[in-house]
This record gives C-alpha cells, sequence and structure tokens, in this order.
C-alpha cells in the first residue's frame, strides 16, 4: 500500500492521457477471457494483454519524479555498462557498475542511477544505485540512467527485464558493437523503441575499417524505416581502446564529450510529458493490436468467417422482419375495412335517426366477420392491425394494448431467432472448438449461454430494437391513409339526409295521422272537459310493424348501400397499397437512422466481434 | 530408454527396402481415398500432395542414409556461429594461401559470408564417383545443386557476400576445393550467420535458420564460433539446439573467438561451460584477438609446429587451442599440439565420427518419416473426414431448409414433400377416387356447368367452380411465392441456405481461405442439384396407405362442414394441386415447391382438412415417409452436386418431439460440378508395415 501510493498519483495525473487506451485494453482482456476462455490462443491474448498493461503502465508513470530517464539498451555483451560507467565515472558508483565478458559481470537487472531513487522500485527486476547529479555527466537537466540487461539474453527472465527498460525510458542509447550493425537484435530493439529518442553507439570500432561509414548510413536508414516516429539521431562511434596505440581514458572522453553533446541537442527537442509519452503510447498501441491481430485473425478464419455472416446478417434483418410484421393481405384489408366503416359511423351525427342507428348495427354485424377473418390469419395480429385493435381497445381494456405490445415483440423476437439461429450455432460451433472443448463440455455451455436446455443455437441471440417506434409511426401511417381514403364528409352527410329522409319518408304517414288523431281527441276532451277515452287514437300493433318494416327497409337498403360504398374495393385497395409503401420506407429511414436494429443480446457474440475487429478499426481503440 | 534407443539404431535401415514401401501405392499403400474416386495413395505421394518440400526432404534424408557409408573416410564439419565472430577465419586456417585468399572475411556488410561455402581437399576431386556423391549430398540437403566457388578471388567474394544475388541464392551453395586440406583430409561446411537483418534482402533468420537445419545433415561434427562477449546470448543457444535437434549424438565443439586478455582462458573456460553442458560440447576452444597487443602472451605459437604449413605474419589469423579450467594448463608453453584446433581433423576417429554420424542419421529420417510425415498425411486424413462430415451436416441443414416445416423458434413439427408430378397426381388421384358422393358432385356439376355455359359470358364463368378452381390455383402460387405455405426453393435461395449453415467453412473446397466469399460461385452447382431433383425425383407415396388415409380423413370430416365442403371441395382440391404444379411455369425450371399435405391443405383454405391431416397419426405418415425419402435424396444430389461424400451411416433428425432416423438414398452417384472434399482413411496395413521397417523411438 504504501509504495502504491505514488504510482497511484501518477495513474490519477495521466489518467486523461491513458484513458482510452486502457479501456481498450481491458475490454480486450474481458472479451478474450469470456470468448477464447482456456484455449491456447487465449492464454497468448492474455499474456500479450499483460505485457501491454505491463508496458503502458510504466509508460503512463513518472517514477522519477519528473527527471528525463536515459535508458542503455542493446544485445548482450555489447559495452552497455561501460558506457554507463563512462557517464558517472566521477562518482565512486561508477566502482560498482561491473561490465566485462565473464559470467560474474553481467547485469541482470534494470539498474537506476539517480540523485532520487524511483518510485516503486520493483526489487525483482529493479535496483538503484544513488549518483550525485554533480556527479553525472552534465546534460543541462535532471536525469537518471537505466542500465538494461541484454535483450538477446538466453535467459527469458532477464531478456523479460531488458524489454522493460523500453517502456521506461523517453530516450535511448542503443548500444552496438560495430560488427553487429547487421544483427536483426537491433531492428527488433529500435521497433520496440518507436515513439522516443534513440541515439546509436557503435561500439569496438577498429583502426582500419574502410567500410564503417557506408555501413553506418545503412544502420541508420534502417533504422528510421524501422520506427518512423522515432527521432534517430546521427550514431556515436567508440574506438576500441584495445588496439595498439589507443588508451581507455582518451577513448571514453572523446566518446563522452560527443555523447553528452548530441544528448544535450536531442533531448532540448524532446516534447513536453504527455505529448511525448502519448506518441509512445500509440506506437505501445499499434504493435498490441498489430500482434492482437496477428494471434487472431489469422489463427482463427473460421471464427471470423462466423461472426462477419452474423454482423452481414444483422443488416438485412432489421428490414424483413419489419416487413413480415406489417401482415399479409387479408387481415390488412379487414383492418382498412372496419376503420373505414368507424369513420362513416363516427361522421354520421346522432341527429340522423334511424339511419344511425342502423349503421351502427351493420357495423357491428360486419365487424364480425373481419374480427373472424382477423383471428384466423395467425395467432398474433399483425402490426397495422395490432395498432388498429389497440386503439379501439384503449378506452376499454387498458391491458389490451400491452398484450398487442408484447405480442408484437415476441413475435419479432422469434423472427430474429428464426434467422439468426443457424448461424448462432454456427458461431458456436467455432467458439466450441476454438476452446477445444470436449462434447460434453459443449453441450454444457451450450445449456449455460442460452439458458435454453433443447436447442441453445436458437436462443435469443439478438433483438429488434424499434418496434415501439415503428408501431408508432405505422399508426400515424394507417391513420393518415385511411382517413384519405374515407368517405367525404358532404357523402356522409348525404347517405345520412337520405337514409333519414326516406325512412321518414314512409313512417310519417302513419305517424303524423296518430298525432292528428291525438291532437283532435286532446282537443275535444280540453275543450269539453268530456274525457272520453275512445276518442283517442288506439292503432293496430300491425299496422305500425307495417309501416316500421316499410320503413326500415328502404333505409337499411341505403345504409348498406353507404356502407359498401364507404369501404368499397377501390378504397381498401387504395389505402392498403399506400399504407404497405409507405410502412416500407418507415422502415428503410427508421432503419438509416438507426432506430430500427438488431442489437445483440449475447455478450459473448459482441465480445468476439470486438476482439476479431481489433487491428482492421482503428477506431475501436476510442471505444 | 537409452538402451532402447540404441538398440533401434543399432540396425541400419535399409533404404531401398523402405522406399519401396513408401512408394507403395498399391497393397502396401498407406492412404485409401474414399471420395471422390475410389484409390490408393502411397505415403510419398500423399506427403507430397500436403507438402513437397517434406517429401523431398524424407528423399533426400534416405538417400543420405543409403550413401552415409560410402563416405566413411570423408567426413565433413559444420563451421556455423555468431554473426561476426570468424567463422570463415576459422575455416581459412585450414586453407592454403590461394584459398584464403578466395575467402571473405571483416566485419563490414560487404565482407559477410551469405552462401553456404563447402570446402573440400583437391584430391577428393579426382575421385568422380565420390566428388558426385558429394555435390549430390549438398544439394540434397540444401534443396538446390551447388555451384562453383570461383578461383578468382574478387569473383569468389561476390558470391560469398551473395551480392547480386537474392533470397533464393541463399540456398544454392556454393564449393570449393583447396589442397590445404588434402592432409586434414575433412570438409568443411562454412554457414551464413542466422541473425542477420532480413532488411538486407538476403533472407529473414527464420530463412536462415532452416538452411543451416538442412545443411547439418551432410555434416559429421558441428563446430559453432563465437565471440567471447556472446556467452549469454539466445542465438548461441539456438545454434547448439538445432545442431542437437537435427543431428542427435554428433560430435559439437565450440570455437570461442576474439577473446580478450582480460578474460583469462579458465574464465573463458568457466564463462561457456554452463552453455557447454547445457548442450554436451565436447571441447571449448578459444583464440585471443590478435589486434589486441596484449592478447600476445596468451597466443600459442605455431612455429615448430608440425601441423602448421604457412607463414601468416601477413594475414593473422585467430589460434584456437582447447581451454581449460585449471589456469596450470593454459599457458602457451603448456599448449601440446593436438590440443590447438588445427590439430582436429587428425585426432577425429573417422570409425567412431561415421558410427555417430550414422546414427544422427537414421534417427533423423526415423523422425522426419514417423513426426512429420506420417503425423501430417495421419491428421489430413483426420482432418478430410472432420471436413467431410462438416460439409454433410451443413448440407443436411440446408435442404431442411425447405423441407422441413418450423414452428417460431426453430423447431421442426414436420417434413415437406416435394411437390413432383408424381406426388401431385397420386394425390389428385386419390383425392378424386376415395371422394364422398356429396364432393364428387361438385366436379360433376362442374363438368355440367362447363358444357352449359360453353360460349356464354366472362361474368357467367367467373362464378362457375372452374373459374373458383383456376382462381384458387393462382392464389396457391401466390401462397407459395410469399412464403406463408410451402417453400419455394430456387438457386438463390439454397445459396443462401448454404451460406446460412456453414458457408464458406463448411464448403471450404469452394472458396479455400475466403473469409467473406461471394456465394454467387455456388449458382451453378445450384441449379444443377435443383434441376436433377425436380429430373430424378421419383418418390412416390404409398398408394395403399395414401387412400386409406384420405378415406379415413374424409370419413372424419364433421357435418357441418361436409355441407360446406360439399359444394367446393373436389375441383378446388385439384386445382389447388394443379396450382402448385403450374409453379415451375411461372417462376422457371430451377424452382422446386415443397409443402406437407396439411400445409398444401390449408394454403387452399381447407384448415379443417389441414388440420384433420394433421391430427392423424396415419395419415401424417403417408406422407412423412415419402418426405423422408426425398430429403435424403436431395441431400445425396446436394453431396454429390457440391463435391462432398455421401453419408455412410443414416442420419438422425428432431420432428416434433420424436428423432427420426433417415433412410438411404436411392439415387445414383454422379460426378461433381465443381471442387471436390476428399476423404482419405489411413489403411492399418501400412501402419504395421511401417513399424516393422522402421520402428518408432
Amino acid at each position: 500500500m504504501r509504495s502504491k501510493l505514488p504510482f497511484e498519483e501518477a495513474e490519477a495525473s495521466t489518467s486523461s492521457l491513458g484513458q482510452p487506451g486502457n479501456v481498450f485494453l481491458s475490454r480486450v482482456r474481458n472479451s478474450a477471457t469470456s470468448v477464447l476462455a482456456d484455449s491456447p490462443t487465449g492464454r497468448e491474448v492474455l499474456e500479450l494483454c499483460d505485457e501491454h498493461g505491463e508496458a503502458r503502465r510504466m509508460i503512463l508513470q513518472d517514477r522519477s519524479s519528473g527527471a528525463i530517464v536515459i535508458a542503455v539498451v542493446g544485445a548482450t555483451g555489447q559495452g552497455k555498462s561501460w558506457l554507463i560507467r563512462q557517464l558517472i565515472k566521477k562518482s565512486p558508483t561508477a566502482a560498482s557498475i561491473r561490465s566485462g565478458n565473464n559470467a560474474d559481470e553481467a547485469t541482470e537487472k534494470l539498474v537506476w542511477i539517480g540523485p532520487t531513487p524511483p518510485a516503486d522500485l520493483d526489487p525483482r527486476f529493479e535496483q538503484y544505485l544513488h549518483c550525485d547529479p554533480a556527479q553525472m555527466q552534465s546534460l543541462g537537466t535532471t536525469y537518471m540512467l537505466v542500465d538494461a540487461p541484454g535483450s538477446t539474453d538466453d535467459r527469458r527472465a532477464i531478456a523479460g527485464a531488458a524489454s522493460r527498460a523500453l517502456s521506461l525510458a523517453s530516450a535511448f542509447l542503443l548500444v552496438v558493437r560495430r560488427d553487429q550493425l547487421r544483427s536483426d537484435a537491433v531492428g527488433m530493439l529500435t521497433g520496440a523503441s518507436e515513439g522516443s529518442v534513440v541515439i546509436p553507439v557503435v561500439n569496438a570500432v577498429r583502426a582500419t575499417d574502410d567500410r564503417l561509414n557506408a555501413d553506418l548510413d545503412v544502420f541508420q536508414s534502417r533504422m528510421r524505416e524501422l520506427a518512423p516516429t522515432s527521432v534517430i539521431a546521427s550514431p556515436i562511434t567508440i574506438d576500441d581502446f584495445e588496439i595498439e596505440g589507443r588508451d581507455e581514458a582518451d577513448v571514453s572522453e572523446k566518446a563522452i564529450g560527443e555523447l553528452s553533446l548530441r544528448l544535450q541537442s536531442e533531448l532540448g527537442q524532446l516534447w513536453d510529458g504527455d505529448r511525448r509519452r502519448s506518441a509512445r503510447l500509440a506506437a505501445l498501441d499499434a504493435r498490441f493490436r498489430t500482434a492482437l491481430h496477428g494471434v487472431l485473425s489469422d489463427q482463427l478464419p473460421g471464427l471470423t468467417s462466423a461472426v462477419r455472416r452474423l454482423n452481414r446478417e444483422a443488416t438485412s434483418i432489421p428490414a424483413e422482419v419489419a416487413e413480415t410484421l406489417v401482415g399479409s393481405g387479408g387481415p390488412l384489408r379487414a383492418a382498412v375495412r372496419s376503420r373505414l366503416r368507424l369513420a362513416l359511423l363516427t361522421e354520421t351525427a346522432p341527429f340522423w335517426f334511424p339511419y344511425r342507428s342502423l349503421l351502427g348495427l351493420f357495423n357491428l354485424t360486419h365487424g364480425a366477420w373481419d374480427r373472424v377473418l382477423m383471428s384466423l390469419s395467425g395467432s398474433l395480429p399483425s402490426l397495422v392491425g395490432a395498432v388498429w385493435t389497440s386503439t379501439k381497445n384503449l378506452a376499454a381494456q387498458q391491458g389490451a394494448e400491452q398484450d398487442v405490445r408484447e405480442g408484437l415483440r415476441r413475435r419479432s423476437a422469434a423472427a430474429v431467432a428464426d434467422r439468426l439461429g443457424p448461424l448462432a450455432r454456427r458461431f458456436r460451433k467455432e467458439l466450441a472448438e476454438l476452446r477445444q472443448e470436449k462434447s460434453s463440455v459443449k453441450k454444457a455451455l451450450s445449456t449455460h449461454l442460452s439458458g435454453d436446455d433443447d436447442e441453445g443455437s436458437r436462443s435469443q441471440l439478438a433483438y429488434l430494437s424499434g418496434i415501439d417506434t415503428l408501431q408508432e409511426a405505422s399508426q400515424k401511417i394507417f391513420d393518415e391513409e385511411v382517413d384519405r381514403v374515407s368517405i367525404s364528409q358532404t357523402s356522409t352527410m348525404m347517405f345520412a339526409f337520405v337514409g333519414t329522409f326516406v325512412f321518414w319518408l314512409f313512417m310519417a304517414g302513419p305517424i303524423v295521422a296518430l298525432y292528428r288523431d291525438y291532437f283532435v281527441a286532446s282537443y275535444s276532451t280540453l275543450t269539453t272537459l268530456s274525457g272520453d277515452l275512445d276518442r283517442f287514437p288506439r292503432p293496430e300493433f300491425a299496422m305500425m310493424l307495417t309501416s316500421l318494416l316499410l320503413a326500415v327497409l328502404p333505409t337499411a337498403l341505403l345504409t348498406m348501400f353507404s356502407l359498401s360504398f364507404a369501404q368499397s374495393r377501390s378504397r381498401v385497395e387504395q389505402a392498403e397499397t399506400q399504407i404497405r409503401e409507405r410502412h416500407h420506407h418507415a422502415i428503410t429511414q427508421l432503419q438509416e437512422k438507426g432506430v430500427l436494429r438488431l442489437r445483440w443480446d449475447d455478450p459473448l457474440l459482441a465480445d468476439a466481434e470486438f476482439l476479431l475487429s481489433v487491428g482492421t478499426f482503428d477506431e475501436r481503440e476510442n471505444e | 530408454m537409452f538402451g532402447k534407443q540404441r538398440n533401434l539404431e543399432d540396425e541400419s535401415i535399409d533404404w531401398p527396402v523402405l522406399l519401396s514401401l513408401l512408394e507403395d501405392d498399391d497393397r502396401r499403400a498407406m492412404v485409401q481415398r474414399v471420395y471422390p474416386t475410389q484409390s490408393r495413395e502411397s505415403f510419398l505421394s500423399a506427403v507430397r500432395r500436403l507438402n513437397t518440400p517434406l517429401a523431398n526432404e524424407i528423399l533426400a534424408s534416405g538417400r543420405q542414409v543409403h550413401s552415409a557409408s560410402q563416405l566413411v573416410n570423408w567426413p565433413v564439419v559444420a563451421i556455423a556461429g555468431m554473426l561476426n565472430s570468424g567463422k570463415t577465419s576459422l575455416v581459412s586456417t585450414y586453407l592454403s594461401e590461394a584459398g584464403r585468399r578466395r575467402t571473405l572475411r571483416g566485419p563490414s556488410n560487404a565482407q559477410g559470408t551469405h552462401r553456404f561455402v563447402l570446402w573440400l581437399p583437391e584430391q577428393w576431386r579426382k575421385d568422380s564417383e565420390l566428388w558426385s556423391l558429394l555435390l549430390g549430398r549438398i544439394g540434397d540437403a540444401i534443396g538446390h545443386p551447388p555451384e562453383m566457388l570461383s578461383e578468382d578471388p574478387s569473383t569468389a567474394h561476390k558470391q560469398y557476400n551473395n551480392r547480386g544475388g537474392s533470397v533464393s541464392t541463399l540456398a544454392i551453395p556454393l564449393i570449393a576445393t583447396d589442397p590445404g586440406l588434402d592432409e586434414a583430409e575433412i570438409g568443411l561446411l562454412d554457414c551464413p550467420d542466422i541473425v542477420s537483418d532480413e532488411a538486407f534482402g538476403l533472407g529473414s533468420p527464420e530463412i536462415r535458420r532452416e538452411l543451416l537445419g538442412r545443411a547439418a545433415t551432410i555434416c559429421s561434427a558441428f563446430l559453432i564460433v563465437s565471440s567471447a562477449e556472446s556467452s549469454r546470448d539466445a542465438t548461441l543457444g539456438d545454434l547448439l539446439r538445432i545442431a542437437a535437434d537435427l543431428m542427435p549424438g554428433v560430435p559439437r565443439m565450440l570455437a570461442v573467438n576474439k577473446v580478450r586478455p582480460r578474460q583469462t582462458p579458465d574464465q573463458v573456460s568457466e564463462t561457456f561451460s554452463p552453455l557447454a553442458k547445457a548442450h554436451g560440447i565436447d571441447t571449448v576452444y578459444a583464440a585471443y584477438d590478435f589486434d589486441v597487443p596484449a592478447s600476445r602472451p596468451y597466443i600459442p605459437t605455431l612455429e615448430g609446429k608440425k601441423i602448421v604449413k604457412v607463414r601468416r605474419d601477413e594475414d593473422p589469423l585467430p589460434v584456437f587451442f582447447s581451454i581449460s579450467e585449471n589456469p596450470d594448463d593454459n599457458p602457451p608453453a603448456a599448449i601440446s599440439e593436438n590440443r590447438l584446433l588445427c590439430a582436429l581433423p587428425q585426432r577425429l576417429d573417422r570409425a567412431q565420427l561415421f558410427e555417430k554420424f550414422r546414427v544422427a542419421l537414421q534417427s533423423s529420417l526415423r523422425k522426419t518419416i514417423w513426426q512429420e510425415g506420417f503425423k501430417m498425411v495421419d491428421q489430413n486424413a483426420d482432418h478430410s473426414a472432420k471436413a467431410t462430415r462438416t460439409a454433410q451436416d451443413a448440407l443436411l441443414e440446408s435442404a431442411l431448409e425447405f423441407f422441413a416445416h418450423r414452428q417460431a423458434g426453430g423447431k421442426v413439427i414436420e417434413l415437406r414433400l416435394h411437390q413432383s408430378k408424381r406426388i401431385i397426381h397420386q394425390l389428385s388421384e386419390s383425392f378424386a377416387v376415395t371422394a364422398p358422393w356429396y364432393a364428387r358432385w361438385g366436379v360433376r356439376m362442374n363438368a355440367k356447368l362447363r358444357r352449359f355455359v360453353d360460349g356464354a359470358g366472362n361474368v357467367v364463368r367467373r362464378f362457375t367452380p372452374t373459374a373458383m378452381a383456376e382462381q384458387t390455383a393462382s392464389d396457391i402460387k401466390d401462397k407459395f411465392r410469399r412464403g406463408e405455405y410451402g417453400s419455394l426453393m430456387t438457386p438463390d435461395r439454397l445459396n443462401a441456405a448454404i451460406d446460412r449453415y456453414g458457408g464458406a467453412t463448411a464448403l471450404p473446397h469452394w472458396f479455400s481461405e475466403e473469409v467473406d466469399p461471394n456465394m454467387s460461385r455456388l449458382t451453378e452447382a445450384s441449379e444443377a442439384a435443383i434441376l436433377r431433383f425436380e429430373r430424378d425425383d421419383f418418390t412416390q407415396l404409398d398408394p395403399r396407405r395414401l387412400d386409406e388415409a384420405v378415406r379415413q380423413m374424409w370419413s372424419e370430416v364433421p357435418m357441418r362442414r361436409k355441407l360446406v365442403a360439399g359444394l367446393t371441395p373436389l375441383a378446388a382440391v385439384l386445382a389447388a394441386f394443379g396450382g402448385v404444379l403450374m409453379i415451375p411455369i411461372d417462376f422457371g425450371t430451377t424452382v422446386i415447391a415443397s409443402a406437407s399435405i396439411p400445409e398444401l391443405l390449408a394454403a387452399i383454405g381447407m384448415s379443417g382438412m389441414a388440420a384433420l391431416w394433421a391430427g392423424g397419426a396415419n395419415t401424417r405418415n403417408v406422407g412423412q415417409q415419402a418426405a423422408k425419402q426425398q430429403l435424403v435424396d436431395f441431400h445425396a444430389i446436394l453431396c454429390d452436386t457440391f463435391g462432398v461424400d455421401r453419408m455412410d451411416q443414416p442420419a438422425k433428425i428432431e420432428v416434433g418431439e420424436a428423432s427420426e432416423t433417415l433412410p438411404k438414398s436411392h439415387m445414383i452417384r454422379r460426378d461433381a460440378i465443381g471442387p471436390t472434399l476428399p476423404l482419405y482413411r489411413i489403411r492399418e496395413e501400412f501402419r504395421q508395415e511401417l513399424k516393422k521397417q522402421l520402428p518408432q523411438e
């Protein structure tokens, strides 16, 4: 805990810089754990993540309290420690740094040399040697030196410690013996230090060497090619002081003088903290993505293909499923007819008695037929039918609407599951193969994933979002289109007028005759106060019924005609065509806007998709 | 463990006999090819099919084992080592002055050795048989016939440095002879380093490692050269591992060059001893850096030594001597002649060297045949069986897409029938024959009316049952087209189904390694499959059971329905069947309509009858039996067309709650339309025979 504090502070101060990369890394880690589980590829990815995480942490951490860290790196036996000793030769610490080819002279840990110990020193891999700044070679700024073990050491732990140095420092002295200039170890180190300042130091240059300059030029250009974002300084050569006529002190003085000048000029060009770090982080992240892509995409062609196929299907499914929700011809026409009848009924004022009552009655009987048709069309009403039913039932039954919405959701989910089922099964099969699971484990996995004992592959993998929006749009389209084709106000009035007129034309005679007799009898009774009840009309029931029948029949015929007119075939067809067209348009639009789309409901698939896209889509990094 | 190995290698391998087994493609063949044609394949042909270089390697290894005995007195020592460690300098110590001039030495890029150079004694050239054998061996080992190193030093230097060459020329070995080696009677193989960066265009470290591994097989001993500072370098360990892996048991020596006076010989010995122990190195030699004046006290003088033939003052060369852990043994005065590396050829026990060489070659051949060749072919056979199963499953699933009637959620509730002419005809016959009187009336009425209204206007005709039947037929087509009932199979839909159920993964022979391929490539094959099924599907319903079933269905029709049905059904039913037959006319010939009988009845609006048919076990079975047969037949056609072997075991599918075993297909096998997915099996006879001739380690 005690040692973690400075590190945590450092993390906090640089969190904004490292955040996107950290989020990305943790997502890769989580995805790899869930998708690849304990497979060899999974372990490889996790190892890669660990290494990358550690490297990121070291770049983000400011362990030297603001001082510039200069690391001396190179293959084994190149003279790194000798160079460090020359940089601090005035200090007694120089004696503690051993160099040479004997077994006990090898550097096996990262050695920090400077005025203050670095934060968070890990004694397993690191060691600190104090050195007074006044006794270090002056570079015009405070700095710390890191002596790294050989990067090509046969012992993995030591080579690992050497690679840590590449994340710690922002400036490198890359030491290479003259006869090792074309070694690939140099190339690897250069590539790994991308984004930093690299000063090549060519060591052990012999007396006569005509081709040195040509080789140095090739060497430098190769480094620049390998690390385009690094600042590669021109190399410093150090003579082999053991050759006849040379002296170690002279060689050292000349080399260090040159080196300090080069360091001063190159360090002056270093960018400020965050920018410098962000360049190195970007280079590190890019290397990580490439490595990850290499491990995943190339090694898992089956899974890549399965995921791509699923993605392709995901773009075509929403529209197709939504189109099927609109329903087939029969129920849609029935819904349009019902709505047209309803429009005629509501437009007719109650004043038009008994035409309106007849209209209501016929409406009911017609409605019954249509409802039968709709109920036969399938277990669930189609989208438009559902809207109509829901609006109709809104006042009466609040629960019905909920039922319809749930039904639609279930139906769309079933359609999606139907389409994605085989693809999902393929995806899971590839995954199981990848994880090298035994069949029993495989079965357990599919059961676990699906929560369905029967067949995991057909379980819910994704759901269609935006159904509610589509439903609202659908209601609007339906209302508008039906209104557009519904019978006009004038016609309604005309039918109502004619219907009522015809009725009263037939019915008015007996009624007027009755009223006349009634008024005569009433007048006589009132004027004479005789009270003779026989004077009042007492019509026969048969006569009244006959009159009513005679009056209702033409009215009913007219009502039937008006109903037929209002829901004529041409109107219904016109409305249906329009509704379909507009639905198609609305679905396309909703899909374009991203409202109507397939959302993955399976974290495993989402993870697999993410993992496989790493390296191909750089923008993912910022997600 | 070691005893067993010794026993194994004590018996020498009879290469010609082994070769005849490996080449036998008849009785003792390794591979039985099951699909697309039945044939046998020899071990070598199978290996060549999968990995030609490996087959060549096996042959080369075999030849080397065979010809090794002829080379008992002509050993070759490999001089390999670290970058600029002085390999060529070491080789030069054995060469005449003229020979040394032809070698290229120095630290710069232009002085690096980038070719394998085999230095042989001049006198070996006189024995033409031996000479061609040697040339053949090195060519066999590295993979390319050798080229002579020029006598002209500057041209030879260009060859050494591979100047103007490329990665491919790195694999062409150079051969040179030198009288300096006559007395030593050994050949020296000067190897390039294995760490030069790929950026120089002369092969990546990986390629170099591979070539070194191949070259190792001609060498009876290894001398690995390292500079003093590389004791801990991973590459040095790699080099020693390559030698040990490829030529196990062959003597390995380490030569540490450019030692600085700061390091005494015993310190060098101490530094390198862990490495020597870990890799079974016989002797460690060291040579002090002659450019450093302070080295002189450590360098043994060659004056007066019998083995030294040339003066080296003008062209100094390292003097290697075996170092001892005891400091007292290392002063130049204490170093006897036989501790010098120059004396190595004289010290080599040819017989022992040859025996180790022979054992290593045999072990290498055994490993290559069993661990690489046999394993690869075996894995390939397993892979072919697995790939065939995957393809068969995918094609079955694709066929089920059209032949299975699924409920929401994907569960198969019944199988659909391909509505072929034969089936439709049977159905309409059966419905007409077994129809009760009230239904037959509809047909009679129809005929009478047609005669009566013949010549009447369209309006009248529209209301006659015939017109109603035509309307029904047209409706049926629409319903099929919209996918409300049954399913229509077109080449595009078949492609999409295959894509859904496996696509490129299931048919790798059509798409190789493509990740997101275009399925339209399958169209031709899909069309062919559909056409062939349409033409060759002779499945029919069991006539007796069909009649029984239809009769039973009529009898179960409730009275209320009988009245409704009595007026229309038969004409409508027959028309519906006719409508289905008309589908190919409307959609083109490459289309197959399939529907179960209940679906067909439901499609013509007779949902009551559909429910009756689906409800009765008897009625349901009639259609399902035929549907199963059609499914396997179509699957067999798909397998044939797409170049996949048919299933040898009957497949099982889940229909409703039951697990149904599918029958065998009646279709005759035909050739594939496009590429095929071969199926191989390893023959046990070969395995046993190989075990007998070349026992496994």
